[in-house]
């Protein structure tokens, strides 16, 4: 932490003294360099800002995206502010509308609906605040979008079933466990993934069911599934942590190995050690480490664009790798603590 | 100083402070006041009216569940399902309004009705199917909130896409009335005819009632089912309400929409204050409750902790208000016990001599030993006695009861009107009325037919002061004046009667004199901050009025009319013994009962205030150090102020605590706060026939003939 | 059955809230056999066993609370925190049995915060434990526990063969809900302690003046309960690997206060026993079962629960019916 606070001071103290340099060359009247034109107005863009983040919580994935973010802008010299309204939607609401009067100037925001923050998305970009939706995207089109292409995702999933399970390979019979149900995320790669899976005669899906993240709930509702079909074939689940639940119950009905599970990953470790432990069959890592990164482009990109708010709607869609064994490593971000 | 000290104690104030009744929530009110102004410094423009407008817009739907909560605890229960229902009615009304497109009245009644229709559920199970509360809302809750996870994952896709411009439904959401959010102002609207309701409209306070007991409800004809029923409607469309609020300002049905919002309602009746009992609280309790609550997640996130640490910070601080809360409402009285007695400083200089040998005129002597005793074991505490003109004597007891004994022999006794408290001074009127100040009560009449009216029973309220002191807590002796102005004193504004040797101990300016002016019915307070005011007496002449300071051990002169009118002199100082009632001799001089004699110890003792401190803090209270009031004496002064003679009962056998002495035709008669008796003297020097009516309202000659008592004895 | 903690209104031959339960319950057993093809099977019996099992153990705890007139909402968040706790400590390397005991440790001495803030502070029991479970969650969260879960990396085959079968296919958690019911009932009925538990209950007052240590006997009862659910939190732990804090959030706990309620262990203190408990868990178990069985949802099912839990509740109202002027609070 010092040796970070050490360095930005240091960087500061460079930026000033190189701005007091170019004030004194200018004064000269000789050209400037054009790579440190560049660099200055970067900073000048940049330098003192302040990005608000507001995540749905700081689980595993927002914290490594918190980290990454943090990092990158105090680096850069950007104030950046953190609320935390711990999983509850009221709570997340508050905190965007009081950071919306602060006036940051870009708010990012992970949305839990896509109705909840809707208005007040809206209402940001009137008072001229730029805003990044990640992964999570709302009914509201903002200035930036970084996550993952959610419907793909589903689709990708989908075909991994039907590979496997599909044309008498297997019973064909697939268990999909939702997120939130009404939660953009949760809700746009279950209907691809659904889609998709309808498209195919030999394809039946037995069970849809929110689980609201809740790895208890993914186990409860799985156990259940299996009571009725034991001969399901694969499990689609769209968020790692909760389908540890639903492994642990298809482990607990001895039927590990015979049920396939596919779960959509933000790359988080404990996703890819169930995958090395043989609980879950593939994971689809969209790499949140990665994302975060794509998350700080958007938005010096946005600090830079001279245009006001409202007026661009860049996406960054994050590539997706798929995770089977102990050599994908790479696509899951290591803990951060 | 230290008398300055003494005189303007700020334990005085803390101890009427406490005595409040709105003092009971005064720990939650200040918690919610420290809450906000801590974040006022911790956070920049925390108290900006844009952030306040913000907070005010995100609390009134939890406040709403929180009343709805408080509601049925208030009832005597606990509704559970406030939270599940108040999903499902945001449910519904972003279901009419977002995907039916209805108008935003159809989706508020929708809302409503909803809410009314599971509250008639839980009334009808627990009024009327007698089942417990806690189970049956906590089921209630289990299956709406099931019931809403069917519908919200049913019609996920729907609300998702639903984007609907309305204009009345935003101006619920996020509209503002002068500045004010539209959801705010329906919160106070709310508030203020919840509370309105609950005190001072029937079926509200019919609620109340059977909150507190329900058999006294039913006892006192209160319908308790019907009771028990609305409360648990009403709590369900307050909660429906919030609901629909919440729909027009979230515009989201998600899955955490009302999740633990039960718990939430029931912490915040809880730190607001509200016993869970029942029938113990007020709406506007919950109100601060849940603002506790809900300003410190709010705070604690803009903040910018982690919510880990906000969740374990709430539990923490909520633990440690409440327990806080809960002693403190618990030790309040004790508390109030501690501090309530601010004694004062009072220096006396030693008193005169009453040894025998001693040759003052206070010199103790035998002359009340022989008194014949009247009414001896018929009577209860005679404080003061009166004489009517037909001669027969009038007395109090301690039952609050005027009681007569006829003439000549007294031997008949008759309760002689019945007025309830304590009565204790007595005189009468021009119309032979008998006016009593009683204790309690104020000051009230008998008249000769026996009924019993009301003279006073209130005076101006002294402004600046906490304490509400418009009612007579302990009116003590009283007089009428030629006008017929009826001069009283009130001896104390902080102590009841019993605990009159509290105020002794204080000895500060507790009582006043008040004036009740029959011509136009007023009643004002003419001198206050007296140091128990007690025996009042008009002069001879009319022009002014005696009274004495029972702990300074004074007699006053008061003008009241002439020249002088309006001044205050001190007639006599330093008495030997604590002074009483005053009432009038026949030779023109006045007669003065002592109640108790002074001691060098207790002198002392009023000399150290903090010594009484300790003493009244530290030790039982039979074990107190009091005036010493088991002695006897009747003193007689005159218009300048001389002490003219003096008649003691020495060993008190007879007569302790003397409080009044009445003069009739050649006896004195002897009343006493604790006696079982009332004394008579004769009175070889006093004129015959002299009575005290005559001498304030005969025309100056003695009356001739002295009626016989027949008639009085028929009534007997 | 305790004759002792009858209640006057049980006597004149009327049957036993339990009794009514039990009835219940065989009620729908025999009829959802006949109609449900494949309900009797062995499996699916020891399936459903399994399934209560936990919420039968977690009950067994509640009830000791519950007959001393108190309540526990913090039970759940104590299992969860301790268990996850333990299992941290396991992953961390170290030895499970110390790692068991201090878990074990932390949920008793939660347990006895509990009631120290009951007995000594007269917190209302409601309250505190609703604000207790707050305060532990957070505070296990901010220092062990960041992201709300744990995986239980490696364990031994003691640990996970309580979340495992037996011989014959008859899960361990059902033996382990068995050996705590029998123990807690010894202790119940034939302790002085257990006595005075439900004199404690009764009237505590009474019980206060009559000169039983009332407040050390309240943390008695809550650190009984949080240990009684620390190893319902084990048993969870051994058959799923896995300790989620978020199941202290959910509304496990109403389903432990209704197991218990219903079978007769009054919220009004000193009425019910261990059979009690048997007979709620056994109701709750075969309904849930069913319900499965016919491929019911969650959410349908709690709404089928519920409807089925008012019916009892009024039933057993109309049959045994209370002087609700001399009704406390809470019940």
């Amino acid at each position: 932490m010092r040796k970070l606070l050490t360095g930005a001071m240091g960087r500061t103290l460079a930026a000033a003294l190189t701005a007091g340099a170019v004030a004194l060359s200018a004064g000269s009247g000789q050209a400037a360099d054009p790579r440190s034109e560049l660099m200055d107005k970067f900073q000048a863009a940049t330098e003192g800002k302040t990005i608000a983040w507001v995540p749905i919580w700081l689980g595993v994935l927002e914290s490594e995206w918190t980290r990454v973010m943090k990092s990158n802008f105090e680096d850069h010299g950007i104030n950046f502010v953190v609320r935390d309204p711990n999983f509850k939607s009221d709570i997340q609401l508050q905190a965007v509308s009081t950071l919306i009067n602060e006036k940051p100037d870009i708010l990012i925001v992970q949305n839990p609906t896509t109705t909840l923050l809707a208005r007040e998305l809206k209402r940001a970009m009137r008072e001229g605040i730029k805003v990044i939706q990640v992964n999570m995207a709302s009914n509201t089109l903002t200035d930036a979008y970084v996550g993952a292409d959610v419907p793909r995702m589903g689709r990708m999933l989908a075909q991994e079933a039907i590979d496997t399970c599909g044309g008498g390979k297997g019973s064909g019979k697939v268990a999909i466990l939702q997120g939130e149900a009404t939660a953009a995320y949760s809700l746009d790669m279950t209907v691809a993934a659904t889609e998709l899976l309808e498209s195919d005669a030999s394809m039946s899906v037995v069970s849809s069911q929110p689980v609201n993240w809740d790895a208890n709930k993914a186990s409860e509702i799985t156990t259940n599934v299996l009571q009725q079909n034991p001969d399901l074939c694969a499990i689609l689940s769209v968020w790692g942590p909760q389908t540890a639940g639903a492994a642990q119950a298809v482990k607990n009905a001895g039927l590990q190995g015979k049920v396939n599970i596919f779960v959509a990953s933000d790359g988080q470790p404990a996703d890819c050690e169930m995958v090395e432990k043989g609980l879950y069959t593939k994971n689809l890592s969209y790499t949140a480490d990665r994302q975060a990164n794509q998350i700080v482009a958007a938005a010096l990109a946005l600090l830079q664009d001279d245009r006001p708010a409202g007026s661009a709607q860049y996406a960054f869609y994050t590539t997706n790798y798929w995770v089977s064994g102990p050599e994908d490593r790479e696509y899951c971000f290591a803990a951060s603590n | 100083m230290r008398r300055l000290w003494y005189r303007i104690s700020p334990q005085l104030l803390i101890g009427e402070l406490l005595e409040k009744r709105w003092m009971e929530p005064a720990v939650p009110f200040l918690l919610m006041c420290a809450i906000f102004l801590a974040f006022v410094v911790a956070i920049p423009d925390y108290g900006s009216i844009q952030q306040l407008q913000q907070l005010m817009r995100s609390f009134p739907e939890q406040a709403l569940v929180a009343m709805a909560m408080a509601l049925s605890i208030l009832s005597g229960g606990i509704d559970l399902s406030v939270g599940a229902v108040f999903a499902m009615a945001n449910f519904i009304a972003l279901y009419l309004a977002m995907v039916l497109e209805l108008p935003v009245s159809v989706a508020f009644a929708g809302a409503l009705a909803w809410g009314a229709l599971i509250g008639a559920a839980n009334g009808g199970l627990i009024a009327y199917a007698k089942t417990r509360p806690f189970l049956t809302t906590m089921v209630v809750l289990i299956v709406v909130r099931a019931f809403y996870e069917l519908v919200t994952v049913a019609y996920a896709t729907d609300l998702a896409s639903a984007y609907v411009d309305n204009a009345a439904w935003d101006f619920v959401g996020i509209g503002d009335l002068l500045g004010v959010p539209v959801n705010m102002v329906c919160l106070l609207a709310v508030a203020f005819a919840a509370h309105f309701f609950l005190t001072r409209v029937k079926p509200g306070v019919h609620i109340m009632a059977v909150g507190s007991s329900r058999k006294a409800a039913r006892h006192a004809g209160i319908n308790v089912r019907l009771s028990l029923f609305l409360a648990y409607v009403l709590s369900g469309m307050l909660a429906s309400f919030a609901g629909f609020l919440y729909a027009a300002r979230q515009n989201s049905a998600g899955t955490d929409t009302g999740v633990g919002w039960e718990v939430n309602a029931l912490a915040a009746a809880v730190v607001g204050g509200i016993s869970l009992a029942g029938g113990r609280g007020s709406t506007s309790r919950a109100l601060i409750g849940a603002a506790i609550i809900f300003l410190l997640i709010n705070g604690l996130v803009q903040l910018g902790t982690h919510g880990s640490l906000t969740t374990a910070s709430i539990g923490f601080l909520l633990l440690l208000a409440v327990g806080f809360n809960v002693k403190f409402v618990k030790h309040k009285s004790k508390i109030l016990q501690k501090i309530y007695v601010s004694p004062t400083l009072v220096d006396f200089t030693p008193p005169p001599s009453i040894a025998r040998d001693s040759g003052t005129v206070f010199a103790e002597n035998d002359r009340l030993l022989d008194v014949e005793p009247i009414a001896l074991g018929k009577i209860e505490g005679p404080e003061d006695v009166i004489l009517d003109r037909n001669d027969n004597l009038y007395t109090v007891n301690r039952n609050g009861s005027i009681i007569r004994f006829l003439a000549p022999d007294y031997e008949i006794r008759e309760e002689f009107a019945r007025i309830g408290g304590r009565p204790l001074g007595l005189a009468m009127d021009k119309d032979e009325n008998i006016l009593a100040c009683v204790a309690g009560m104020g000051v009230y009449g008998v008249r000769p037919d026996r009924s019993v009216f009301k003279v006073t029973d209130e005076t101006t309220r002294s402004r600046f002061r906490l304490k509400d002191d418009s009612r007579l807590l302990l009116a003590d002796d009283l007089d009428v004046a030629p006008d017929g102005r009826i001069f009283f004193s009130d001896a104390s504004t902080r102590y009841d009667l019993a605990d009159w040797a509290l105020d002794g101990f204080e000895g500060r300016g507790n009582g006043r004199l008040v004036c009740h002016d029959p011509r136009s019915g007023k009643t004002s307070t003419v001198l206050k901050n007296l140091a128990f005011p007690n025996g009042v007496c008009v002069a001879h002449d009319g022009q002014s009025v005696y009274w004495v300071s029972t702990w300074l051990c004074r007699i006053y002169r008061y003008w009241i009319d002439g020249p002088r009118k309006g001044a205050l002199e001190v007639l006599v100082d330093n008495l030997p013994g604590f002074p009483d009632n005053i009432n009038r001799a026949s030779d023109g001089t006045y007669w003065l009962a002592l109640v108790g004699l002074r001691s060098p110890v207790y002198d002392l003792a009023m000399a150290d205030p903090s010594f009484r401190v300790r003493m009244v803090k530290q030790i039982p209270p039979d074990e107190w150090l009091c005036p010493g009031i088991n002695y006897g004496c009747v003193l007689k002064f005159n218009d300048k102020g001389e002490i003219l003679e003096s008649l003691w009962d020495p060993g008190a056998t007879n007569h302790p605590t003397i409080t009044s002495m009445r003069e009739h035709k050649g006896y004195l008669y002897i009343g006493g706060l604790e006696n079982n008796r009332i004394g008579r003297l004769p009175l070889p020097d006093a004129d015959p026939g002299w009575t005290s009516w005559d001498s304030y309202y005969g025309d100056g000659t003695t009356p001739a003939a002295v009626t016989a008592p027949a008639p009085a004895r028929k009534a007997g | 059955m305790r004759d002792a903690a009858m209640p006057g209104a049980w006597r004149h031959y009327r049957p036993s809230q339990a009794m009514i339960v039990v009835i219940l319950t065989a009620i729908i057993f025999v009829t959802l056999s006949a109609a449900l093809p494949g309900f009797l099977s062995v499996g699916n019996l020891f399936t459903l066993a399994r399934g209560i099992s936990i919420l039968g153990i977690l009950g067994l705890g509640m009830a000791v609370v519950v007959i001393g007139r108190g309540i526990d909402l913090s039970q759940i968040a104590i299992l969860a925190v301790s268990a996850a706790i333990a299992v941290s400590l396991i992953n961390a390397g170290l030895p499970e049995g110390p790692s068991l005991l201090i878990g074990l440790l932390i949920a008793v001495l939660a347990g006895i915060l509990n009631g120290f803030l009951v007995s000594v502070i007269e917190i209302p029991p409601l309250f505190t434990t609703l604000a207790s479970s707050l305060l532990l969650l957070g505070l296990t969260r901010a220092l062990v526990v960041p992201h709300y879960q744990v995986f239980l990396e490696h364990s031994s085959d003691t640990l996970q063969a309580l979340g495992g079968t037996v011989a014959g296919g008859l899960p361990v958690p059902v033996i382990v809900f068995a050996v705590c019911a029998l123990l807690l009932h010894l202790f119940l009925s034939k302790t002085v302690l257990g006595h005075f538990i439900y004199a404690h209950g009764d009237n505590a007052e009474a019980a206060r003046l009559a000169g039983i240590a009332t407040r050390p006997l309240t943390m008695l009862e809550y650190g009984l309960s949080a240990a009684i659910g620390y190893v319902a939190g084990v048993v969870m732990v051994a058959s799923t690997s896995l300790m989620h804090l978020q199941i202290a959030e959910s509304t496990m706990i109403f389903d432990v206060i209704l197991v218990v309620v219903l079978g007769g262990v009054s919220l009004v203190g000193g009425r019910g026993n261990v059979m009690s408990v048997i007979a709620g868990t056994l109701l709750i178990g075969v309904l849930l079962n069913a319900m499965t069985i016919m491929n019911l949802n969650i959410q349908v099912q709690n709404v089928i629960k519920g409807g089925v839990l008012l019916f009892a509740i009024v039933f057993d109202s109309y049959l045994h019916p209370r002087d609700d002027e001399t009704a406390k609070q809470g019940d």
